[in-house]
């Protein structure tokens, strides 16, 4: 009697706090029907009203059916927290992709929810067709799913929405974010937004600015400079236009965005630290530390790679084509000033691997970015120091290792182990994704290009996505950055949940 | 209060030029390897 009452309350509990997260996407629908309505594009302002409706009812019912924690004030465990970060990923997928495929720009509903999974995942893989004809409605929603996802639908939630702090934080964990700005988890969530809301005051002035000089009207630049700053800072890599940020032929709108993306991929925590005063974080953090040589080696390296092939002719496009792209890749940004098979064609397979390696690295933790992340990159190379100095200095030495992120940490057995566990789940995703592209025929190395970049929520393309892959490949792709984004421990919970609900049900009859 | 924005605008700027450092360093090296 107790268990059956205790897993009913788990459902309440579940159901109550999801719908509250799906009762605010029903509000930020209110944006792109604003600017639908701004800009006379009547038949995206009713797609969007019939898709408000909809995610509003669904809100409405998941609250009803949980309205029991309400009154009960049940208080959210760990394991409600990890289950709703993971229910609300994919709820919200689907219910943001109807916009999507009412308006006709996608072959099928599937192809709707992969490029809504792509944009909350901050990945930027396209599946909508006709993208140079989308209507400024569904671009700028486009763009908001990218900048909402890249700060987290639960950090949104927690300003906006939830009103109770109480189970707070195992929420926020649950969405891959466990860094604490202030002691108060909803001032944190309060803080990552304000960042982020300045950041998008800023740059997309200075890209409105960008945009008018290279001769774009003044409406026109400024709705370019949103598109361009959300996808910049979030490190998703929609391009309002088919063919991404090349549309603008511009160095100058190439460069700021680089600024922005490097800027997005760093933690959020990185940053509280430099404005409040301690500018030497950038340099003492081991994320900033690991991001620079990395970033500085696979430059230089893909730099001699395709300069003894001669393939770009001078220092300006080797800074545009090169450099661009692997720090783009790098952290995870995904906007791409190539064309997708000149990956295949001109970059040669050592510099395809290049790739590979960045996506998979990806920026840094509780940031907007992808991958497996610097600060785990640092742990465990540090780690394996560590454990070589310990092997040849004296047995009597007990000295103890430290990190610098933010503040000192003691380098303990417990933090390497769980950093080189998510990496291997990383790299296991990203195998898995490389043998099922080989499996449909595609080479091995424009498999291994597509997978990092869904596992690493890059969005960069070698010419697979495409609404004509296949269906399972398109499938795995949204399972891939799904679960790449949540850094596993969610999903996993929500699979044990389920498997756990279906064994007593099984066990009852 | 003026200093105290003066001094936390400074702080925001240091990332920015931080970043554009790196940028600016990237550039010459891609100088030197292109020749």
């Amino acid at each position: 009697m107790n268990k059956h009452s205790d897993s009913i309350n788990s459902i309440d509990i579940i159901s109550y706090y999801t719908g509250y997260i799906v009762f605010g996407a029903a509000f930020l629908m209110l944006i792109p029907i604003f600017a639908s309505f701004v800009f006379a594009e009547w038949a995206t302002l009713i797609d969007f009203i019939i898709s408000m409706e909809i995610v509003f009812l669904v809100g409405l019912m998941l609250i009803l059916l949980g309205r029991r924690t309400h009154q009960q004030k049940a208080s959210i465990q760990w394991k409600h927290g990890f289950v709703i970060a993971a229910l609300v990923w994919i709820l919200m997928m689907i219910l943001c992709a109807i916009p999507y495929a009412l308006s006709g720009h996608t072959k099928s509903f599937l192809d709707a929810c992969f490029d809504v999974m792509s944009g909350f995942t901050t990945t930027g893989l396209v599946l909508t067709q006709d993208l140079d004809h989308l209507s400024i409605g569904l671009n700028v929603w486009r763009h908001l799913l990218t900048f909402i996802g890249g700060q987290g639908m639960v950090v949104l939630a927690l300003v906006f929405i939830t009103k109770q702090t109480s189970g707070a934080y195992r929420l926020y964990v649950g969405e891959a974010k466990d860094i604490e700005l202030v002691p108060n988890v909803k001032g944190t969530a309060k803080i990552i937004w304000k960042i982020s809301m300045i950041y998008l005051a800023v740059g997309t002035a200075v890209l409105w600015i960008a945009g008018i000089i290279i001769g774009l009207e003044p409406i026109s630049a400024l709705l370019h400079a949103f598109y361009m700053f959300t996808s910049s800072w979030s490190t998703g890599g929609f391009g309002p236009m088919s063919q991404n940020i090349m549309y603008y032929h511009s160095l100058l709108i190439e460069t700021i965005t680089m600024v922005i993306f490097i800027l997005g991929s760093f933690n959020f925590g990185l940053h509280y630290a430099i404005w409040q005063g301690k500018r030497s974080e950038l340099l003492k953090n081991i994320e900033t530390q690991s991001f620079f040589i990395t970033s500085f080696l696979a430059c230089m390296l893909a730099l001699y790679g395709l300069s003894r092939f001669n393939v770009y002719p001078n220092a300006i496009s080797n800074f545009r084509r090169v450099i661009f792209n692997v720090l783009s890749a790098h952290t995870t940004t995904g906007l791409g000033n190539i064309y997708p098979r000149q990956f295949a064609l001109e970059w040669s397979d050592f510099g395809i691997m290049i790739m590979v390696i960045v996506m998979l690295i990806g920026g840094s933790a509780c940031s907007t970015a992808g991958g497996f992340k610097g600060l785990r990159v640092g742990i465990v190379f540090k780690g394996i120091i560590m454990d070589i100095k310990k092997l040849l200095s004296s047995e009597r030495n007990m000295k103890v290792y430290k990190f610098h992120h933010i503040k000192q940490y003691i380098l303990e057995d417990s933090v390497i182990k769980s950093s080189a566990l998510i990496i291997i789940c990383y790299l296991v995703l990203f195998f898995i994704g490389t043998m099922l592209g080989s499996f449909y025929g595609y080479s091995l190395a424009s498999s291994a290009f597509e997978s990092a970049s869904v596992a690493g929520n890059v969005g960069l393309t070698i010419g697979i996505t495409s609404p004509a892959m296949p269906a399972a490949l398109k499938i795995y792709y949204i399972l891939a950055m799904y679960m790449g984004r949540l850094e596993f421990l969610s999903v996993f919970a929500l699979v044990g949940y389920l498997v756990g609900g279906i064994r007593k049900i099984c066990t009852r009859y | 209060m003026q200093q105290k924005k003066q001094i936390k605008l400074l702080n925001f700027s240091s990332e920015v030029l931080g970043t554009l450092v790196y940028l600016a360093l990237l550039f010459i090296v891609t100088v030197a390897i292109t020749r």
